[in-house]
């Protein structure tokens, strides 16, 4: 069976419960007194979606101001972001949209981004409408859903909506096909999912095209760790 | 001022309770320190572990001299060294009557009905304090005046930034006023070091962009707490690095630092509190989880093994006690950085699951930088936590791949089992050292910068007996390391237990007897656990750190 590895970054206010919906995806638990995270937190959990295996590499970041400045790190390389508001906190969905905008300027050009609104059980104390939001993530093009952590509701159908979205290595061959005389090897070298490729180009000048597509086609789907070498030729950066 | 306090508490007629032939010094009888820093038991064989540091005052005193204050007392004249020894007695005495708890209920009661308003006794109140955690108290309320140790923090503008109990928000009139104090005494070229009334003690401590206030009821001398201010210093800057923490103040005086420290309380909180209760912080020192030499020796050759570039040190931890640590070759870590470290571990249980990944700023080392962390425990549900220190902070899954390295390294060398045995021990039995007047002691070995204890035992079962020990051990410390009056011996007997203080340039030891015991028989009892934990220094200790 195919395994793809689905990178992820949660963002969002703090305390609107990231990591509860984390350890209720990857553990299947929920802590109540759970304590804030401290810098990020990196988990990975591998879920069966259709006749693939689909190996989530989950970052979950923490929401206090002073961390912030981290978060390009993490979302930097993630083919989607889930970005979590509390539905009983109005401030905490303005703190959303500053995410959103900030993705739409620094962030990978197609990420898919999922918003998440989190503590849906505490139905009677809600400050944020549901139909509102959900305008607004259309208006994003973005998954929408409720969810609440604690009474696992919407934890797993948002990741398979993710792994549904992400769009599949085989769906996007490289264009250029057999006129590019390269070969492409992957070694999966530092770590099981950290995956560095490595460009061997066999023609000198005519491939130099060629590789700016391999780069943006590579940028696209492995997004932390990249590194293309091109053997004595200019850097595609 | 402080004398008066001696004096007014002097007048408590707990002094009842003082032995009579009680107070004994041991400075013209000492056992000749014939061991030489490096030799003694404990020394590592091949260099320390950390920056080296001989005592309590090169810790505060190594880049701000300022900052350990002496109290008035201490720069006034030598006095006569037999006054000193009447007053260690007496301030022991106190301190024994007054954690027994009868002798302080009684004169609190007077104090009580003296003034008519006092409803509950502190003790009381503390432990209501403890139990309820941070919650954000009434600081109109009795409870909270009442507070054993209250810690304030503001910024030189008098802005609120951390209260150790209550709302921040609530007290900034009374922060307002702690800085008007310090600016007027500033006014004048002087700086203000700390008040003594009516038993309570304020201590001040400046470090620009901060000042920090403790206001105890404590026993504690002016000089320690003044130490634990500067811990609290140091845990803001491991947060924000001293950069980031200037640069703030310089483009906005009045600059609310809440914003940024929010969900960083709870470490504070967590230091606060592991000050009163771990010796390491008074020794300066770190404690070591005792395992055979052998499976320590092949841990550490395993962590050692699984390195990366990046990597400056790797600790592996429980419960705040040191299993191994590998430092690159000349690269010394702080003992407060490696205190800092370990509280911020303890503070959270944030680091349990999956890998962490955080800055952090090592302030003894270089508070202008951060390092970045990887923090994670080995195996579900047994407190043996890994940290790897990198300076790069794109490093993650490099950093990562070593501690996956590092645990095949274990299991293929076959400690892995042999490491969790050990963790199942992680306290020794004072009575292993087969001495039958021998309650506790510390010991610490001053060329590596580590320390052993036994666990506390009985009769120190509860919390407040445990806090009370390391209170004696706290007061003997400072008696010890008194800046104008340093004492190499200290014998002391009292109702509830003998204590002995014994520092030389190569280590320091503080023992606690039953108070049934003779001084020469303590004295031959010090040699025989000198000879056992020379024995048994190799299982206590880490003799042959590791370096990249």
């Amino acid at each position: 069976m195919a395994l793809r590895e689905l990178k992820v970054c949660l963002l969002g206010d703090t305390g609107v419960g990231k990591s509860s919906i984390v350890w209720r995806f990857v553990e299947d638990s929920f802590d109540p007194n759970i304590n804030p995270t401290i810098g990020a937190s990196f988990m990975t959990k591998t879920v069966q979606y259709q006749n693939e295996l689909h190996k989530f590499l989950i970052w979950d970041t923490a929401g206090q101001e002073r961390f912030r400045a981290l978060a390009p790190m993490y979302y930097r390389g993630s083919a989607a972001a889930i970005i979590v508001y509390d539905i009983t906190k109005e401030e905490t969905f303005s703190t959303l949209k500053n995410w959103v905008k900030e993705l739409r300027q620094h962030g990978p050009p197609n990420i898919v981004v999922a918003i998440a609104g989190n503590k849906c059980d505490l139905n009677d104390v809600r400050e944020v409408i549901e139909k509102d939001a959900k305008d607004y993530a259309d208006s994003i093009h973005a998954i929408f859903v409720e969810t609440s952590a604690k009474n696992a509701i919407n934890i797993n159908e948002l990741f398979i909506e993710i792994s549904r979205r992400i769009p599949s290595t085989d769906a996007n061959p490289p264009s250029s096909g057999r006129s590019l005389n390269l070969i492409l090897r992957i070694f999966d070298i530092l770590h099981e999912n950290h995956i560095v490729l490595s460009v061997w180009r066999t023609e000198a000048t005519r491939a130099r095209g060629h590789i700016r597509k391999i780069y943006a086609f590579l940028y696209n789907r492995v997004r932390v760790g990249w590194y293309v070498s091109t053997k004595g030729g200019e850097s595609p950066k | 001022m402080a004398a008066d306090v001696y004096k007014k508490k002097g007048d408590v007629p707990n002094g009842s309770l003082v032995p009579k032939d009680g107070q004994q010094s041991e400075r013209s009888e000492s056992p000749t320190p014939g061991l030489t820093q490096g030799t003694e038991p404990g020394a590592g064989q091949e260099g320390a572990i950390f920056v080296h540091t001989k005592s309590y005052e090169d810790l505060t005193s190594t880049d701000n001299p300022e900052s350990a204050p002496k109290s008035p007392d201490e720069r006034e004249e030598p006095q006569r060294d037999e006054i000193k020894m009447e007053e260690i007695s007496k301030d022991f005495s106190e301190l024994s009557t007054q954690l027994t708890g009868i002798a302080l209920d009684l004169e609190e009661e007077i104090r009580q009905n003296n003034e008519g308003k006092l409803e509950l006794s502190p003790q009381a109140s503390r432990r209501d304090s403890v139990l309820s955690g941070k919650e954000e108290e009434d600081i109109t309320m009795e409870a909270w005046r009442m507070h054993q140790k209250h810690i304030f923090v503001l910024s030189e503008a008098g802005k609120p930034v951390y209260s150790r109990y209550g709302c921040e928000e609530a007290l900034s009139s009374t922060m307002g006023v702690m800085m008007a104090l310090v600016s007027f005494v500033e006014a004048e070229k002087n700086a203000i070091r700390s008040i003594h009334a009516d038993g309570y003690k304020v201590v001040f401590v400046r470090k620009s962009p901060l000042v920090l206030v403790a206001v105890a009821q404590t026993r504690q001398s002016e000089q320690e707490i003044a130490q634990e201010l500067l811990y609290i210093y140091y845990q803001i800057v491991s947060l924000l690095t001293l950069t980031q923490l200037n640069h703030i103040f310089q483009q906005k005086q009045n600059y609310d630092l809440r914003r940024l420290l929010a969900g960083s309380e709870r470490i504070t909180d967590n230091l606060v509190d592991l000050m009163a209760r771990d010796p390491s912080f008074l020794m300066g020192a770190a404690r070591c989880l005792p395992m055979a030499a052998g499976v320590r020796d092949v841990v550490s050759a395993c962590l050692q093994q699984a390195k990366a570039k990046s990597l400056v040190f790797a600790i592996l931890l429980s419960k705040n006690q040191l299993v191994s640590l590998v430092r690159k070759k000349d690269q010394f870590l702080h003992p407060i950085d490696l205190h800092l470290l370990f509280n911020l571990i303890s503070s959270s249980s944030s680091f349990r699951e999956g890998e962490a990944w955080t800055p952090i700023c090592l302030p003894k080392f270089n508070s202008n930088g951060f390092f970045h962390a990887h923090i994670s425990y080995l195996e579900p549900n047994i407190d043996l936590c890994l940290l790897l220190i990198s300076t790069d902070r794109e490093d993650f899954f490099t950093v990562s791949h070593c501690k996956q390295r590092f645990q095949e390294r274990l299991k293929k060398r076959g400690v892995h089992h042999a490491l969790l045995e050990a963790l199942r021990t992680p306290f020794y039995s004072v009575s292993q050292v087969g001495i039958p007047d021998l309650r506790h002691f510390i010991y610490k070995s001053k060329s590596s910068g580590l320390f052993t204890s036994p666990e506390i035992e009985a009769p120190y079962i509860t919390e407040e007996e445990k806090e009370r020990l390391l209170e004696l051990y706290q007061y003997l410390h400072s008696r010890a390391h008194n800046s104008s009056h340093p004492l190499n011996n200290i014998y002391y007997t009292g109702s509830n237990e003998n204590l002995l203080a014994w520092v030389t340039s190569a280590f320091e030891l503080y023992v606690c007897f039953s108070p049934l015991g003779t001084k020469a028989a303590a004295v031959s009892a010090v040699n025989k656990l000198m000879k056992w934990i020379r024995k048994e220094e190799d299982r206590l200790f880490i003799l042959t750190p590791q370096t990249y």
